[in-house]
């Protein structure tokens, strides 16, 4: 018992990234040693120094970068006009009866369905091009962007929005100057919702869409490696598309430290 | 303690796992001379007569009474290729391309016969599009596969026509004949590549053609019923057997086009809709060819290494065939 102590003690002392990566670590061995003993076709499943090399491969011919910016390209522009849309939607919410009907009664349809059930329909409309892609991300943005930002609002303090009017300020200045800034900590709750939303409903789409070539993002990718019999080339954008929401989580993270944390609006981890 | 618990939960995990793997090699039969189930998977339309008549006639069953025999319609060779690959069928029926797609890659399969070849048409609607040059960036063209056989043909004729095997490959889009088939009449693709019935009513419907499939190659390229070696050779007399039965069907078909229209106007793996009317003129048509030795294999296996899509290219046609149907089709 006493030999042991100090090694437990020193585990639950590691840092938090350290502990992440021997978890990591570990995984990716059993991994490997399931591929290499278990006698299972490569055609199944791929192990990780096969994903490895596809990675590079594909990196290589540059595949599997165009993949990646055009889905980030679709998810950038879908998420864009979801959340101009979702602002106003919630902005006219906040200053009238009309408005915050209009948005319940949409957000209450519309926001169960999943951006995917509607593709089928985005697809008659708009037809096999990157607008029936980003319509569906726009969709898919809307409804946590514009359901957190009016929660963001309706939280402000009677004493904020006193000041506010006590100021004088026009509907545009008090929503610009004040109500956003105090309502960020929602704003960026609904942003990390709908880019959660947003990534796997892009992923999903291409999948679905299955277009060669010229409009392919990382969905494409995985669909054409799947046709070409490349498990490794699946594996590389599973690992790909993995990481990407990884990096972007901690793009969120750090925003939120540096402007809602810092501002002691909300803890930090 | 808590040390102790973790490790024992992480060597139990990956023992679980390992056990699981071990339970994934069970074959399909104790190696008496007929399987216990047997699916055979094969594609929508017109080439399906010979199983679809198969099947109807129930010559299977009765030959094999305690054998559990399954079809499985699914919509595109790469389909086939999984099925096969996990094991949920042992005999596929598909066109050369995903077959040798699977065996570039080390599938044990080989082929059994094959089935039939005919005339493919390039259908498109628009009156602006005649030749393959008249196809702009944002004409998509629609084939079950990306490697299908129909989309090897496509890039032979790309690359006779307009000088460049891949100059096409950003228009294609893989969708189902029979979704191609509304998507071309709906105006969402400009062009589909699928093959009979769903082609003669797409035409019927006001589009033309821009390709005819026998062309490229010639008119080689037959269709072809795979079978894994190592099932051959766990149950040679059961797959030789299947390989006679397949060969009379497909001699009775082509001689009895009144009988094989009417089991086709009754299975869903005709292509859905169509009168036993429709199906006879389209077996009568002079460019369906009941084949059933192979054919094109090199020239396919030739073509596509040289655009990328094979990392090898088989030495004869013996690597690519059973005893059956051995140093035929190159």
């Amino acid at each position: 018992m006493s030999l042991l102590q100090p090694a437990a003690v020193k585990v639950r002392e590691l840092p938090v990234w350290l502990r992440h990566l021997l978890f990591g670590i570990v995984f990716i061995i059993a991994w490997q040693l399931y591929v290499s003993l278990s006698g299972a076709s490569a055609l199944l499943i791929a192990s990780p120094i096969a994903t490895v090399q596809a990675l590079f491969t594909d990196i290589g011919n540059g595949q599997l970068i165009s993949a990646t910016l055009i889905s980030l390209q679709n998810l950038a522009i879908g998420m864009a006009i979801g959340i101009i849309v979702g602002l106003i939607l919630a902005s006219l919410s906040a200053f009238s009866r009309f408005g915050r009907d209009l948005l319940t009664l949409l957000t209450s349809v519309f926001s169960p369905l999943p951006g995917i059930a509607i593709l089928p329909l985005t697809m008659l409309w708009f037809g096999l091009s990157p607008a029936a892609i980003i319509f569906v991300v726009v969709y898919g943005s809307i409804w946590p962007i514009s359901a957190n930002t009016e929660t963001g609002f309706r939280t402000i303090g009677a004493t904020t929005r006193m000041v506010a009017l006590n100021l004088g300020l026009s509907r545009v200045q008090t929503v610009r100057d004040v109500f956003l800034p105090a309502a960020l900590p929602h704003i960026l709750s609904g942003l990390r919702l709908a880019w959660a939303f947003g990534w796997r409903t892009v992923v999903g789409a291409e999948i679905v869409f299955g277009v060669a070539g010229s409009n392919g993002g990382l969905g494409w990718y995985i669909n054409n490696a799947r046709y070409f019999l490349n498990p490794p080339a699946i594996f590389a954008g599973l690992v790909v598309i993995s990481l990407l929401g990884i990096l972007l989580d901690t793009f969120f993270q750090r925003v939120e430290q540096q402007t809602i944390v810092k501002w002691g609006m909300k803890q930090a981890h | 303690m808590s040390k102790h618990r973790w490790l024992l939960a992480l060597l139990l995990a990956i023992l679980v796992l390992f056990v699981s793997a071990c339970g994934n090699a069970a074959s399909t039969g104790s190696g008496s001379d007929a399987p216990s189930s047997f699916t055979i998977v094969y594609q929508p339309g017109l080439g399906s007569v010979t199983f679809i008549t198969l099947k109807l006639q129930k010559t299977l069953d009765k030959q094999f009474p305690h054998t559990n025999f399954q079809w499985k319609i699914v919509n595109s060779g790469s389909a086939v290729r999984e099925a096969v690959l996990s094991n949920q069928g042992q005999l596929g029926s598909l066109g050369i391309s995903p077959f040798l797609v699977g065996w570039d890659k080390g599938m044990d399969w080989k082929v059994l016969l094959a089935t039939s070849r005919g005339d493919t048409w390039l259908v498109a609607k628009n009156p602006r599009i005649k030749t393959l040059k008249d196809f702009g960036p944002n004409d998509k063209i629609g084939v079950v596969a990306p490697d299908a056989q129909q989309a090897i043909v496509l890039r032979k004729a790309a690359q006779q026509q307009l000088g460049d095997a891949h100059a096409l490959d950003k228009n294609l889009v893989a969708i189902g004949s029979a979704d191609g088939e509304q998507a071309l009449l709906s105006g969402q693709l400009a062009a589909n590549f699928a093959g009979s019935p769903f082609q003669e009513s797409e035409v019927a419907a006001g589009g033309h053609i821009v390709l005819h499939s026998n062309q490229p190659f010639g008119p080689v390229g037959a269709g072809l019923i795979v079978l894994p070696q190592s099932f051959y050779n766990q149950y040679p007399n059961f797959s030789k057997t299947v390989y006679k039965d397949l060969l009379a069907t497909s001699a009775y078909v082509a001689s009895h086009h009144d009988q094989a229209a009417q089991y086709l106007a009754q299975d869903a793996g005709s292509g859905g809709k169509g009168s036993e009317a429709q199906f006879k003129s389209l077996l009568d048509s002079e460019y369906l060819v009941f084949d059933t030795t192979p054919s094109g294999l090199m020239a396919y296996a030739t073509f596509m290494q040289s655009i990328g899509f094979l990392s090898r290219v088989p030495k004869s046609v013996n690597d690519l065939e059973l005893p059956t149907v051995l140093g035929t089709g190159s």
